[in-house]
């Protein structure tokens, strides 16, 4: 065939005909690399609550760390004689029923909240993002099965089946994690499911099959990466609730055992004495409401920055 | 001759946008007029500031971050873009009403098409009885072509096709009888059978009662069938204003040449050649080049077009192009 | 002739709404039904019809992106349902697709290079970084574009050049056939014209064979050898392009020619062909020619009987009175 030669002579690498495809003359807009997460990190700077949030969660994480180097009191030093003592100079949130200092043991609790509320969220986060993904991709029974956990999961009073598998397991910290990261991971799981079934259907998916890539490899690399901003405000919200859900459980007493200085314990505690010496109570509490605001407004303030760009 | 008669005049109208980029001049100073009971079309590529254009003659531009920088929209010699926004909602919807690309967002899903088309009319006037209202939706829906009015009238919008919102559409802005249509892309979305009826169907309107229509398309072929005039805009500025058959026959600007020599041949001959293709792409509007804004991607282009931002010259009659080498060149 | 490259047989692609889990209807649409077409190599070959007519399925379904639910495909004699899922894999790198919207073709979350290296990834994991990264040069130029672009988001780009990146990936693994999905049909006029170039211009190089998907006739005209005109799932009539267009013979070809708008004023008063009503739904279709309750020619025995392909002057009409 002669139209076989006429091509191999005719190296049009960029037919430079003055019409067509002249690389020189495309250029790519002026601003340069500009990432999402760029885009998001600019309009959260710009949200003052969130900021607001942000620094107290630091400014808390940052307390919490230093506790042992900073304070000058002891948090489990009893002393009888100095027992349910009014915020003082010397002691400036008071002292417990069993005289010891209330701010440290505040501070110290704030350890405890601080890592029941990362590490439970992030577990549930996580187990939550793989099912959701696994139930969205692969569809049909999978879809079917995880989806009807969730439905049980979620038709339960969360603190209810939280306080169940306390009992079965028996009370300490390391259960608090099962048991908090059991109850959460459902609601992930929805939220990262739909927005698969949603990327799912997109081009780019469909390139990647027409290319021949292997399913898992699609997950990893093109499904979750476009979940992750999502999932990223699921898992800062779910800190605070989780949180509150460690307060709930050790304020029942089935959460964090005494002498441990969990915040809810510390409520739970003092509510004897909510009459006689309130600020027993009233200090932890406040500390929770702090944590879990500040929490909250951060996670109000990462959604709202992510919007616009999910809605593309 | 009483097809002389304006009932629009846009002079000079600059629509501008705040962004974090800096400011979007999305329309710049464009001037054109709608002559009674003609159809004006407003053609270009996307970000041209056609779609800007209609929405700020209907003021619906959301401000901020848009905002109506400069000039005048006069309708029936009354500058829309100082009336107050209470005065505009009269005005809207029973003197001036639009068409949208999008049948289907452009419809409330949870409300009947009846309702929604008989809403206009409640609105504008108030004092309508029940059976009355429902009498002239019934009447336009037949106008419109839609099979079945009497029942259709208790259909939700996705118990249609997208041909038939888009005559639901079409029977919504011509209810109160408006002096002027907006028709943004108002077939884009559609097939191109369900094209063809929907054009004829807004043509045979218009003749029959006579309102003058703004088409916004990017189809040069959508043009060619329905306008009288025609603007040709790029980078939001009219580049070349005149009659249909002018433009068509006698394009001036080199824009206007390239457009219509991009389209692939209908004619039947010249399959397989190469397509006539303008280089480059559109400036971005927050770095427009200060001369011409067609002139890095011209070919015809010499060193003063890349200077000064040529004036819109008459080229004929009736026919103005913003070109230096207008006259020179043809 | 030409050699067969694509080729298939009575090929059905249905799609049903899954009934709840506590029952309920299931519903069934036939995208496409019983549809064969012979793609020759190095031929454009179009499909061309208007929404839910089947042309994007049966592309998809061409290059196994959707499960099919009769017939065959062949890709050089070879029967893809019979494939292996690996000998299937492997296959991908010689049929490829380019899609229309390049907004949702190009993953946000990855750099120019990023995704033009998954196809060396998935295919050639073996290759070095350093040769990736020039094949992705070299092929970012045979699209017209520069090869520092690599380090840039897709969202920094314009359509067109979106497109071409969406070409490029098509063109990595150097493919035999690829079907471009309304290629074009996101894009503005001026740039249509660059990009049907750029695929003319790829088609000669690299000797490609397209499977050309759109609704736009002159489109089509300017870019097809052969045409495939569907209507609800079946192809109503197949011929060369040149030839289809100066003399239809199925009453919708005929109409579907005609309802495309002339950018011609002079035009404007010629006698215009309008097709009554709405595309019927592909749930329950009429019985008969699925055409007849638009058709102005339509009789008896077109409501009743579903017309075969029948050869005409080497076309393939499904028409009862074919308009000879």
């Amino acid at each position: 065939m002669h139209d076989d030669e006429r091509v191999s002579d005719n190296k049009m690498k960029t037919p430079d005909s003055g019409q067509g495809i002249a690389p020189e003359k495309i250029e790519v807009k002026k601003d340069d690399v500009e990432t999402l997460f760029g885009d998001v990190f600019r309009a959260f700077q710009k949200n003052r609550s969130a900021l607001v949030g942000l620094c107290v969660v630091l400014f808390i994480t940052v307390l919490a760390l230093s506790a042992p180097y900073v304070l000058s009191h002891d948090p489990y030093t009893m002393n009888l004689d100095n027992r349910n003592q009014p915020p003082s100079e010397a002691h400036w949130f008071g002292t417990d029923t069993y005289g010891r200092d209330l701010m440290a043991r505040v501070i110290f609790g704030a350890r405890i909240s601080l890592v029941i509320g990362l590490i439970p969220a992030f577990l549930a986060t996580c187990i939550g993002s793989i099912l959701g993904v696994a139930s969205g991709f692969y569809g049909g029974k999978t879809d079917f099965w995880i989806m009807r956990l969730a439905d049980v999961v979620l038709a339960f009073p969360s603190l209810l089946l939280a306080m169940v598998i306390m009992y079965t397991l028996g009370a300490n910290l390391f259960n608090i994690f099962i048991a908090l990261s059991i109850v959460g991971w459902a609601s992930t799981s929805r939220i990262v499911r739909s927005q698969t079934l949603a990327l799912k259907e997109k081009e780019f998916v469909e390139a990647a099959r027409a290319l021949g890539v292997k399913k898992r490899t699609i997950i990893f690399r093109h499904i979750l990466p476009n979940c992750l901003p999502n999932i990223m405000v699921v898992f800062t919200m779910s800190i605070p609730s989780a949180i509150m859900q460690e307060a709930g459980l050790s304020f029942l007493g089935v959460g964090a055992q005494p002498p441990t200085p969990s915040w809810g314990l510390l409520v739970s505690q003092g509510k004897e004495f909510i009459f006689s010496a309130p600020w027993v109570a009233i200090i932890p509490g406040v500390a929770i409401l702090i944590l879990v605001l500040a929490f909250n407004f951060m996670g109000d303030g990462l959604r709202d920055a992510i919007d616009p760009y999910m809605k593309d | 001759m009483s097809a002389q008669e304006t009932i629009l005049d846009v002079k000079n109208l600059r629509t501008l946008f705040l962004t974090r980029k800096g400011i979007v001049p999305a329309v710049d100073g464009i001037s054109f007029s709608v002559r009674k009971g003609k159809v004006t079309g407003l053609v270009g590529e996307s970000g041209c500031g056609k779609s800007v254009t209609s929405l700020s003659i209907m003021g619906l531009i959301p401000q901020p971050p848009g905002k109506i920088a400069g000039g005048e929209i006069l309708f029936e010699g009354r500058d829309l873009s100082k009336l107050s926004y209470k005065e505009m909602c009269r005005v809207r919807g029973k003197d001036i009403s639009m068409i949208f690309q999008e049948p289907m967002t452009s419809l409330n899903p949870v409300k009947t098409v009846g309702y929604q088309v008989g809403e206009v009319l409640r609105i504008h006037q108030r004092d309508v009885a029940d059976a009355e209202v429902r009498r002239r939706v019934v009447e336009m829906l037949d106008l419109v072509g839609i099979p079945e009015p009497e029942s259709r009238v208790r259909a939700f919008p996705h118990q249609l096709s997208g041909g038939l919102r888009q005559r639901v559409m079409i029977a919504m802005a011509l209810i109160c009888d408006p002096k002027l249509l907006v028709a943004d892309e108002p077939t884009t979305a559609l097939d191109v059978t369900i094209q063809a009826q929907v054009l004829k169907l807004m043509m045979d309107l218009q003749r029959r009662i006579g309102t003058s229509i703004i088409l916004i398309t990017h189809d040069l072929g959508v043009v060619a069938e329905t306008c009288d005039d025609v603007n040709v805009m790029y980078a939001g500025s009219i580049v070349e204003q005149g009659d249909v058959f002018n433009i068509f026959r006698n394009p001036s600007h080199p824009y206007t040449r390239g457009l219509l020599r991009s389209i692939p041949d209908t004619g039947g001959t010249g399959r397989k050649e190469r397509l006539f293709s303008i280089d480059g792409m559109v400036p971005s509007l927050t770095d427009l080049p200060p001369g011409c804004r067609f002139a890095p991607r011209c070919t015809q282009a010499r060193e003063s077009c890349f200077k000064e931002m040529p004036e819109l010259v008459p080229v004929g009659e009736g026919h103005f192009v913003r070109c230096n080498r207008a006259r020179e060149a043809c | 002739m030409n050699n067969i490259l694509v080729q298939t047989k009575g090929l059905k692609v249905t799609f049903s709404a899954e009934a709840g889990m506590f029952g309920g209807e299931a519903r069934v649409v036939k995208a496409v039904d019983d549809v064969s077409i012979d793609i020759a190599e190095r031929e454009t070959y179009a499909l061309v019809g208007e929404s839910g007519c089947g042309k994007t399925t049966l592309g998809r379904a061409i290059l196994r992106l959707v499960p099919t639910t009769g017939g065959q495909v062949f890709f050089r004699g070879e029967d893809l349902s019979s494939l292996s899922p690996e000998a299937m894999r492997s296959l991908r790198r010689k049929m490829q697709i380019i899609f229309q919207d390049p907004y949702a073709s190009l993953n946000p979350r990855m750099r120019v290079r990023e995704i033009l290296a998954e196809p060396f990834r998935t295919h050639e994991p073996k290759m070095s970084a350093k040769d990736v990264d020039e094949r992705i040069a070299a092929l970012l130029s045979v699209v017209g574009m520069r090869s520092d672009t690599m380090r840039k988001y897709p969202h920094q780009f314009s359509g067109g050049q979106r497109q071409r990146i969406g070409i490029a990936r098509a063109l990595a693994l150097n493919p035999e056939f690829i079907v471009c999905d309304e290629a074009v049909s996101a894009l503005d006029v001026s740039i249509q014209a660059q990009v049907l170039n750029l695929l003319s211009d790829l088609q000669k190089e690299f000797r490609l064979t397209y499977l050309f998907i759109t609704h736009n006739l002159s489109v089509v005209r300017h870019i097809a050898d052969k045409v495939c005109v569907m209507f609800l799932g079946k192809a109503m009539e197949i011929g060369d392009t040149e030839d289809l267009f100066a003399r239809p013979f199925h009453p919708y070809t005929k109409f579907l020619i005609a309802a495309a708008p002339v950018p011609d004023p002079t035009q404007r008063d010629r006698e215009r062909l309008l097709l009554k009503g709405d595309i019927p739904s592909p749930i329950n279709l009429p019985p008969g020619c699925r055409f007849s309750t638009r058709c102005p020619y339509a009789q008896e025995r077109c409501r009743m009987e579903e017309p075969e392909a029948v050869a005409l002057e080497g076309r393939a009409v499904s028409c009862h009175y074919p308009l000879v």
